[in-house]
């Protein structure tokens, strides 16, 4: 009997053990290994086909603050910048403030709670910009060029 | 694509010691071994959570400061350096995903303790800071 159960403690231990995913160390050898995988490409994929786009936010965000993978390993981020690329192609810059022309999601093929995110920030940003103006402060407003697009995409 | 040692100095660093962030990659890599040639340093910035991010490094007179918006929102930021070289702080609107890159410069014997605190007016803000120079 007293076998019996040292062999269950060890065998429930030794399945503990096997079930351990804590999260592997940055090495050089893992991000040897990371560099391998490749999956470039995605967010020109959902830009070119002109796909539905919704995302999930958390996951989003859980990706963008994942330090041990790199732009390519990070799906749902690659469909927020093809979002990103539809929405800011139709945003420019005039008198200090940014210009939105696209009125709905449907025309951009997103989800309306993106379309909303987007449309939003861009409101608050001019009204930020604003009130700095007011204050007297000088901010610079970089434009979107085809570099910033293109970024987007690589 | 050359990484550099990072001379990272505060808490809120990117990467563990002995990686560079590679802001075209968007995550840490193995850094060059430099070899007496360029130099660099990163930090992070993530508001709410912090109230504002520091980059701060032992550098050469003229420095490359870089802030990347890594939010998909864009953002409002301002960074004020020290030694102080643009009165008010340096102010830029980011895309979500944008960069822009100031040139700091001072005459002053090296090195120099550069301290780059930047701050948002925005909501939410996840922004690295980067900074590139040339050893003396």
């Amino acid at each position: 009997m007293k076998n019996l159960s040292i062999l269950t403690i060890a065998l429930i231990a030794t399945l503990l053990l096997s079930c351990d995913k804590s999260p592997e160390k940055i090495t050089a050898a893992n991000l040897q290994k990371i560099a391998t995988i490749n999956t470039n490409g995605l967010t020109k994929q959902y830009v070119l086909e002109n796909r539905f786009i919704d995302v999930d936010l958390d996951i989003v965000n859980k990706e963008i603050n994942d330090r041990t993978k790199n732009k390519y390993q990070k799906p749902e981020l690659a469909k927020a910048k093809a979002a990103i690329y539809r929405f800011y192609k139709n945003v420019s810059i005039k008198d200090g403030h940014y210009i939105q022309t696209i009125k709905s999601a449907k025309e951009l093929n997103i989800s309306d709670k993106l379309f909303l995110l987007f449309s939003t920030n861009i409101q608050k940003m001019n009204k930020s910009l604003d009130s700095l103006r007011a204050k007297k402060v000088e901010v610079e407003m970089p434009p979107a060029d085809e570099k910033y697009f293109s970024s987007l995409l690589n | 694509m050359l990484f550099f040692p990072t001379l990272i100095t505060h808490a809120d660093e990117i990467c563990p010691p002995g990686l560079c962030w590679d802001p075209n990659l968007e995550w840490c890599d193995i850094c060059d071994e430099g070899g007496g040639g360029g130099q660099s340093a990163s930090a992070s910035f993530a508001y709410p959570a912090q109230t504002s991010g520091t980059l701060s490094f032992n550098g050469n007179q003229v420095v490359d400061y870089t802030v990347k918006n890594n939010n998909i929102l864009g953002v409002l930021l301002t960074t004020n350096s020290n030694p102080n070289i643009y009165p008010g702080g340096w102010s830029v609107a980011l895309y979500p995903g944008q960069s822009s890159t100031k040139v700091y410069s001072i005459l002053k014997n090296v090195p120099i303790g550069w301290v780059f605190t930047v701050t948002t007016g925005s909501d939410a803000a996840n922004v690295s800071m980067s900074a590139t120079w040339n050893s003396w």
